[in-house]
């Protein structure tokens, strides 16, 4: 037996150099040189590496987790949103909205999954009537939604699951579903096959600025030196900032519960309630993994590790989802989660350069949006670089078809995963993916294998033998976030 | 390819349809299974620890039927009285036709999630076939486990952690406690309990989580085909294992006989 593998966070950095990557070259001893470091992995400092790879400028994102979309990114509704309900003029609508003709492309290029189901806010009486009229028809006029009413049976014919007594609701067609993991690894891996470059496993510790522009000492004492930062760690944004001693803002972790969906449920579009004055409520979304969600909550918390389910939420969600949606309370589920979405108390996203240092942009309180934003947000940042001095232009060669990435390892075609029909040359080509992933979990976000209701207790041992087959894991089975090992050497 | 027979699942109550076929003197069987050889889900785990089940294993092994291991049925269509199976394998997808299917896929454990159980989501929650698949592979689950006791396979796990130099096993009863709530992140640190003589709650501290409770049928590949499945997944049936299609027919825990 090890001891010292017990409660041990394992740094592996055979993996913190990702492959495929043009651009890597070494500088005076062994400071790498960048033009912008992007300081965070979810979904938002992936596209704008993705953004950024688009540019000719040397770009690379730092991640202090052993995998991308560890946080925010992995726990949420999956839904891209519009923005029609979003205040007017705020910074969040606007990226929002200018997200919208950026995804249709984002997800044509690189083939993502995504659906245009389309959201109903269903209303049950006269006044959720007059609130729909008043205020969010006019809402989405203004930030250049599209909307229309829908009548009671228009809203029956394609939900036949939502409760009978509604009178009506707001139909926003471009609502859609999208899957979370997918978006944020292709964003990742097309910014790697373009020349930037992806460092797991390398948290930003300590960041000191100079004439050329910041010195950041990762964990494992690496220097890198970085003309521009791009502050995008989600919940931790604020720990960043305060590295070159801003603390112009504090971010508080809000949790959303989610229940996951195994019963076979009549609902076609994503379902909405109408908002009080207290609260957002409960929506019903399929997902485009199967099965549908119901969520979240939104607690204000303190802890921002903690991610845990609780019987009162999981209640307060069934409690809210039933009065749309009146069979709620008897679904079967695969499982439940909770999410922490990054809160700013000044209520819309903070997007600028920061006061203390112009050289690093924050991109931080992205609360519940991040996701359908991240294309604006994107843009949004390689326009506030250009503001700031940095000079870059487009590249006339940038490569979005990430099948140059595959690695054309072969293997025989078995089934591994019961539950959501996962083949083991589906794993093996995700394990030799240019961003390779190095938990389970990785390999759960990149396949969808051991996301059935089974859990993974009959994939699981498969999956592990194959990951040391393919070297993505040395000795112990790491399951997620931290490089926790699922169990120990005997 | 066409046989006259197929039976999906080659765990014992697979392998007794095998024996009954062959009593009766049918020809051109093919036996498929998930794992690479006869014995079911978990016999590379050494759970096939009565004999007779043992006996029953090697008899089949010796049957002249065909057996396709690391073989998954994912789909069912019947086309003009034949049944039309697709069967994922090493070399891809398969179609294979034939008169009579047979069934016999059993039963998932069903785990913490469709259990709903709240709590954090810790590395070192497991269920037991997993925890013996971990020890079958030179691990151990943690150094302090929690094994909730509710069928033979948890109870196996115990067995084989019990003497352990270095795992110190704690034992409840499903029938004496509720589980209330997983603590601990990114392992678990401990988990609360309501007793169920007693009304109390409390928290039994552990560094692992080994625990499922109740089975879930393992008919994920039938939900697109029109096989009548009841509101669990379980595939109906009547008293002589006959569902609503002609011509296939499910035994065991996968199926749930109805009137």
């Amino acid at each position: 037996m090890k001891y010292s593998s017990y409660y041990i966070t394992k740094v592996n950095y055979k993996y913190n150099f990702v492959k495929y990557n043009k651009s890597y070259k070494k500088v005076g001893l062994c400071m790498k040189q960048v033009d912008v470091l992007v300081i965070g992995g979810g979904v938002v400092g992936s596209a704008i590496l993705h953004k950024l790879s688009s540019l000719n400028i040397k770009a690379a994102l730092i991640e202090k987790e052993p995998d991308l979309c560890e946080g925010t990114s992995k726990a949420n509704s999956a839904l891209l949103h519009t923005g029609f309900d979003e205040p007017v003029d705020s910074i969040e609508a606007e990226c929002l909205i200018r997200s919208q003709a950026l995804w249709l492309n984002i997800i044509e290029n690189h083939n993502l999954s995504y659906e245009e189901r389309g959201a109903v806010m269903v209303a049950f009486t006269e006044e959720e009537r007059k609130v729909i009229e008043d205020k969010y028809m006019e809402n989405a006029r203004l930030n250049g939604v599209m909307v229309r009413w829908l009548t009671r049976e228009e809203i029956l014919a394609k939900n036949p699951g939502v409760n009978k007594d509604c009178i009506g609701g707001l139909f926003i067609e471009k609502e859609g579903i999208i899957d979370p993991f997918e978006a944020t690894y292709t964003f990742a891996e097309v910014a790697v096959l373009n020349g930037a470059e992806v460092m797991l496993n390398s948290e930003a510790v300590q960041i000191s600025p100079d004439n050329e522009g910041f010195v950041v000492t990762l964990g494992n004492d690496s220097k890198i030196q970085a003309s521009y930062i791009v502050n995008a760690a989600g919940l931790h944004g604020d720990v960043i900032a305060r590295l070159i001693d801003d603390d112009s803002f504090t971010l508080k972790p809000r949790k959303g519960q989610f229940i996951v969906t195994k019963s076979h449920i009549d609902i076609e579009n994503i379902i909405l309630p109408v908002p009080t004055p207290i609260s957002k409520g409960k929506l019903v979304t399929p997902a485009v993994f199967g099965g549908h969600l119901l969520g979240p909550t939104a607690e204000d918390m303190e802890d921002k590790e903690d991610k845990s389910t609780t019987e009162d939420g999981l209640e307060e969600i069934l409690e809210g989802c039933e009065k749309m949606v009146p069979a709620a309370r008897t679904f079967t589920t695969v499982r439940q989660y909770a999410g922490l979405r990054s809160v700013y108390a000044g209520g819309d996203y903070i997007l600028r350069p920061s006061d203390y240092d112009k050289r690093m942009i924050h991109v931080a309180g992205i609360r519940s949006t991040g996701l359908s934003a991240a294309p604006g947000i994107a843009e949004k940042t390689a326009e506030m670089l250009e503001e700031i001095g940095a000079s870059f232009d487009e590249k006339n060669d940038w490569e979005p078809n990430l099948s140059k990435l595959t690695s054309g390892k072969e293997s025989t075609d078995e089934m591994v995963c019961l539950c959501k029909s996962v083949t083991k040359n589906d794993i093996v080509q995700a394990l030799n993916r240019s961003i390779a992933p190095a938990s389970l979990d990785g390999v759960k976000r990149r396949t969808e294998a051991m996301l059935g209701e089974c859990q993974g207790s009959c994939c699981i041992p498969k999956i592990i033998d194959l990951m040391g087959e393919n070297q993505n894991i040395e000795g112990l089975p790491v399951k997620g976030g931290r490089n926790t090992d699922m169990a120990f050497k005997d | 390819m066409v046989f006259d027979t197929v039976i999906i699942g080659a765990g014992l109550t697979g392998l007794r349809q095998a024996l009954v076929l062959y009593a009766d003197n049918r020809e051109n069987v093919l036996i498929i299974d998930y794992e690479e050889k006869m014995g079911g889900f978990y016999s590379d785990n050494g759970i096939l620890e009565k004999k007779e089940d043992r006996k029953i294993v090697a008899q089949a092994e010796n049957l002249p039927y065909a057996f396709w291991g690391k073989s998954t049925a994912i789909d069912i269509e019947t086309d003009e009285n034949v049944n039309v199976l697709t069967v994922q394998t090493e070399i891809g997808s398969r179609e294979v036709k034939a008169s009579q299917i047979i069934i016999t896929t059993g039963t998932l454990e069903k785990p913490r999630g469709a259990n709903w159980i709240p709590g954090s989501r810790p590395a070192s929650e497991m269920t037991p076939s997993l925890a013996l698949s971990f020890i079958e592979r030179g691990y151990i689950p943690g150094m302090r486990p929690l094994i909730i006791i509710d069928n033979d396979i948890s109870q196996i796990v115990a067995d084989r952690l019990k003497d352990h130099p270095d795992c110190q096993v704690t034992k409840e009863y499903a029938k004496d406690v509720e589980i209330l709530d997983i603590e601990g992140d990114p392992r678990v640190t401990g988990v609360r309990v309501l007793g169920k003589n007693d009304g109390k709650e409390r928290k039994v501290s552990c560094d692992s989580f080994i625990y499922s409770h109740g089975k879930m049928p393992n008919t994920a590949f039938l939900r697109m085909s029109d096989i009548g499945l009841d509101d669990l997944g379980f595939i109906r049936t009547n008293a002589y294992g006959e569902t609503t299609l002609p011509g296939i027919y499910a035994y065991g825990d996968c199926a749930v006989q109805v009137r």
